[in-house]
């Protein structure tokens, strides 16, 4: 690594990412500067604001295609692309934790910069070309994640969400470091374009247990059978503005990381991994699927719904083409709004004292507040994949994918996966439209921040449904200049 | 207004959905009259299609064709033919007489049942005038739920039950239509290089054998389900009991109507050979579902149940004529479609009108009406008169032609077909004569009120239509028989000839049947 020039183009490739860790580090100080104790509302928009910074680099950056930190780093559609997703998903769950933190009494004002550092975290993982940097970027993000998991401190279930999170997780980045080192032990690389020109002169042996490590590892953060036991518990323990990033943000820069690598520089080992992931994604969609219907717990109903998405996901990677990474950037674009909607509505019942996640909970919610329980019907139909809604065409995008490189099977696995999907998301349904309320709904209390994000969530939802052409280009561009 | 009929037609039951929600809740009348008088604005622009519509051409006309999304191929593409002409102008007029019938039966969350009400012609009307797949399958999806809610609001003590089969259902069907659609575009961009949705370009799509009978699966099963077909039908008596008479008249009269639609459209001349080689088993599951259908309706002991069955029985003949593939069949098929859609419409609608009255609809309730309620039984005679398929209305022309077809295309067939008409005969007569007739032995009908003005001028222009289709079917069948040629043509082209009788024969047949007397 020595004799990397810090030039212009390394400023390029860092200035996202560092722009929010600097808005973070910002906040962090004011807060500590500050004469007297600021309004949250403050903090908030001074988050907000590093995260803008962070959109208004990566838009001025659009359409590049650079590598910067001697080929480490990338600069490229899929990294901009991504960062798009986490950006959204950070500024939505900041916007409906605002109202929700205190009624639920969390006064940790640390919740915004580490919201904004787990951010950039992401950014560097969609970014990294190199199994280090990956790593680093996957360190920055989980460490913040597990003390967001447990911010919510005289909440029990909380406090073991975090513990099981960081345990497991630590777990879990075991086995991407030793895979990290098998594999550079057999290509004496690290860099993907290092490991892919290694890959014909390596022992096969030390290259499949290094790929084999390293799908565990990753399939950790994805939240992929068998690897999925930790989410449930964390994301329902979890005060649910953390588990909507959580779901959408750390997953999508799993997705982001994990495509990368297993489509550039593990791409000459697609006939070992394919096999592997294409089990992965039945298992993941089917065993998450049938695990959700059995829940009453609309929360953790959504948490197995995450897991199957990461099945739908995984369909694209299994296809190993350029039109299977795009359609795992347009489809995580998708599922950002419509799985930070579906949690948002959540937030929205959520009263103090009474989280009212249970589906009983929700009955009556059609009649008593219609907008909301319709935003809820839109985010729902969405996730189920029903036209003309984002979740719909992402499906269709991965199906597609799927298809074209001869996985007939496969794809017809995601439809019948999404038929049973249908059953629990329509269960929620049913209740808020076809059953009488079996106690009184919440009152609606102005909460502007909280419309908002579900106003961007249900445009957004129906917007990509209806237009995704410029999107999709978009996405389809990124992958074609790093798969050749 | 040429090049935009159709979407006018689509999209203003869209709009008219939205002028219903916003308008203030309290009077409900004004509602209900404001929902009523925008439903005739879609039908009155049906009628302005029907007028520029020329009989003549067998293809799709007033088409438009707009890029939706180029990087899939998609485009908002519209066209109309022969085959969903008067399935188009059976859905504008179904749903005003809808909401004149059940203008009471709805108290409760009235806004909502009109807004679900037109937003449910909204996706059936799109069904039927779209022409790319993409555009198809989003309508095909998009109606289901309006449905849905429809039967889990409104409908009886299973409702949700109902709802959650019937959206299973359909679901799984259309789940394995996604996949094939794919593949078929799939294999045309890769062989012509253009990527695209629409559903004429796609007809020429080169498949081999295995291909097309996969293919043909994944679509034949969605449009067998919603059809529907037994052994797919399960899920049809449930959402069709538990509906509101609403939901149950466009239930059958336009929802089922997609299946037999989707096979004229999409699944025959898109996968011929393969289409083809289905003959025997459609035939078998026609035939059976005319039979069975007939004889589940016979011991029903509840009124809706026993028309729901009777749907079973009647869509089994409309797919004993669209495979019969020849002129008279086809024809015939796709003209009893409208008739089904009318006569079990109008039978839904009577049914509901009793039961309004009496909050019952079991048979055995019932008995000697005639002398309490004669308007009531008068219409409803003439309703079932028309289910069965008396000469000189409807039912009969369709079910003729369908027979005429099917004995051409597969003797015995046909002759088990007509055993149907016959058992049709003696479940709705026999409902009729429990219903009407003899003594009134229940207390309870004694007081039942005769209908009023709006409840026979939401019927009347049923009948009214019974007896024009009956009597003069030639603007009908002269509008839908070149598009039978050009179907015709193309599975002849394609192959298809083994079960084909020579389609010349068919258009004097026609004539034949239609008692109108000389063609042109």
């Amino acid at each position: 690594m020595t004799g990397v020039a810090f030039g212009p183009a390394e400023w390029r490739a860092i200035a996202p990412f560092a722009l929010v860790a600097i808005g973070g580090m910002a906040v962090l100080l004011y807060e500590v500067f500050a004469a007297e104790r600021p309004p949250t509302a403050r903090i908030l928009w001074l988050s907000q604001i590093g995260l803008a910074a962070g959109l208004v680099a990566t838009i001025l950056l659009w359409g590049r295609n650079e590598a910067a930190f001697g080929g480490t780093f990338a600069l490229d559609g899929i990294a901009l692309f991504s960062n798009l997703v986490f950006l959204l998903a950070a500024s939505l769950s900041l916007f409906m934790a605002q109202g929700y933190l205190e009624m639920i009494h969390v006064r940790a004002r640390e919740f915004y910069p580490l919201v904004l550092f787990a951010t950039s975290g992401m950014m560097i993982m969609g970014a990294a070309r190199d199994l280090i940097v990956l790593f680093l970027g996957l360190e920055i993000m989980s460490v913040a994640s597990y003390v967001l998991a447990g911010i919510h401190r005289r909440d029990p279930a909380s406090g073991e969400a975090s513990l099981k999170y960081f345990v497991l997780g630590a777990f879990a980045t075991c086995f991407l470091l030793y895979g990290i080192a098998a594999l550079y032990g057999a290509t004496g690389a690290t860099s993907y374009s290092g490991i892919a020109a290694g890959i014909p002169s390596a022992p096969r042996l030390a290259l499949l247990g290094g790929l084999a490590l390293l799908i565990v590892g990753l399939g950790f953060k994805a939240a992929a059978v068998p690897f999925h036991f930790w989410t449930p518990d964390v994301y329902q323990g979890a005060p649910s503005a953390v588990t909507a990033l959580m779901a959408v943000g750390v997953k999508a820069a799993a997705f982001a990381g994990l495509a990368r690598l297993f489509l550039s520089g593990l791409a000459s080992l697609y006939v070992d991994w394919a096999m592997v992931v294409w089990w992965l994604a039945v298992l993941t969609m089917t065993v998450a699927n049938v695990l959700a219907i059995a829940q009453r717990n609309v929360k953790r109903m959504l948490a197995y719904s995450s897991i199957a998405h990461a099945g739908y996901l995984l369909v694209a990677i299994v296809a190993g083409t350029p039109r299977g990474g795009a359609a795992v950037l347009f489809y995580l674009l998708t599922y950002a709004f419509m799985t930070l909607g579906a949690f948002g509505v959540v937030i929205a019942l959520g009263a103090s004292g009474d989280a009212n996640e249970m589906i009983e909970d929700y009955q009556g919610l059609g009649d008593r507040r219609p907008l909301l329980a319709g935003a809820m019907v839109i985010f729902l139909l969405s996730l189920t994949g029903i036209p003309p809604l984002a979740g719909f065409v992402g499906k269709l995008y991965l199906i597609e994918a799927a298809v074209n490189a001869g996985y007939f099977w496969l794809s017809l696995a995601v439809v019948l996966n999404s038929v049973l999907a249908a059953y629990y998301y329509l269960a929620v349904v049913i209740a808020m439209f076809m059953r009488d309320p079996v106690k009184p709904v919440p009152a609606w209390e102005r909460r502007p921040y909280l419309s908002f994000s579900l106003l961007v969530a249900t445009v957004g939802t129906i917007y990509f449904g209806v237009f995704p052409s410029h999107a999709l280009d978009f996405a389809r561009l990124s992958f074609h200049s790093i798969v050749r | 207004m040429t090049d935009s009929v159709l979407s006018l037609i689509v999209w203003s039951p869209l709009v008219a959905s939205f002028i219903v929600v916003l308008l203030p809740g309290q009077a409900l009348n004004v509602v209900r009259m404001t929902a009523f008088v925008l439903s005739l604005v879609p039908f009155g622009l049906s009628l302005a299609m029907l007028a520029m519509f020329d009989p003549s051409v067998g293809t799709l006309q007033l088409s438009e064709k707009v890029t939706w999304m180029p990087s899939l191929g998609v485009y908002y593409s519209l066209g109309v033919d022969g085959f969903s002409l008067w399935l188009i102008i059976l859905t504008t007029f179904l749903t005003p007489v809808i909401l004149l019938a059940s203008w009471h039966d709805i108290e409760k969350r009235v806004k909502e049942f009109l807004f679900f009400m037109l937003l449910l012609e909204w996706g059936m009307l799109g069904a039927l005038a779209a022409v790319d797949l993409f555009l198809f399958f989003m309508f095909w999806e998009l109606m289901l739920f309006p449905m849905a809610f429809v039967i889990g609001i409104w409908g009886g003590p299973r409702r949700r039950y109902a709802a959650v089969k019937f959206v299973l259902y359909t679901m799984a069907g259309s789940a394995l239509m996604i996949v094939a659609m794919l593949y078929v575009v799939l294999r045309h961009a890769g062989a012509t290089g253009a990527y695209t949705f629409d559903v004429v370009s796609l007809y020429d799509t080169p498949l081999t054998y295995t291909e097309q009978v996969l293919c043909f699966a994944g679509f034949a099963l969605p449009f067998m389900i919603k059809v529907p077909m037994v052994p797919l039908h399960t899920w049809l008596p449930d959402a069709h009991t538990e509906a509101p008479t609403g939901g149950s008249v466009d239930l059958a009269g336009v929802l089922l109507k997609m299946g037999a639609y989707g096979f004229v459209r999409f699944a025959l001349p898109m996968f011929p050979a393969a289409a083809e080689d289905a003959f025997p088993l459609i035939m078998i599951l026609g035939v059976i579902g005319i039979v069975y259908g007939a004889m589940v309706a016979f011991p029903q002991p509840d009124m809706k149940r026993l028309v729901a069955y009777s749907s079973v029985s009647h869509l089994g003949f409309v797919m004993l004529g669209l495979y019969a593939f020849n002129m008279a069949g086809i024809t015939g098929g796709v003209l009893q479609m409208i008739n089904h859609g009318l006569s079990t419409g109008a039978l839904f609608i009577m049914v509901g009108y009793i039961y309004h009255r009496r909050h019952t609809r079991q048979i055995d309730e019932y008995g000697g009406l005639w002398s309490v309620v004669p308007i009531f039984s008068a219409l409803f005679l003439v309703v079932t008169l028309s289910s069965i398929g008396l000469p000189g209305m409807n039912g009969f022309v369709g079910e003729f032609l369908i027979l005429l077809g099917a004995f051409r295309a597969h003797p015995l067939a046909g002759g088990i077909g007509t055993l149907g008409v016959v058992l049709g005969a003696g479940y709705m007569l026999t409902m009729y004569q429990q219903v009407i007739f003899g003594p009134v032995k229940n207390a309870a009908n004694k007081a039942l009120v005769d209908l009023d003005w709006r409840e026979i001028g939401a019927v009347a222009p049923i009948v009214l239509m019974f007896f024009w289709i009956g009597l003069y079917p030639d603007p009908f069948l002269s509008r839908i028989e070149p598009t039978t040629q050009v179907l015709l043509s193309r599975l002849s082209k394609a192959g298809a000839t083994r079960y084909m009788a020579d389609a010349g024969a068919g258009s004097s047949a026609v004539a034949l049947a239609s008692p109108g007397g000389a063609r042109p």
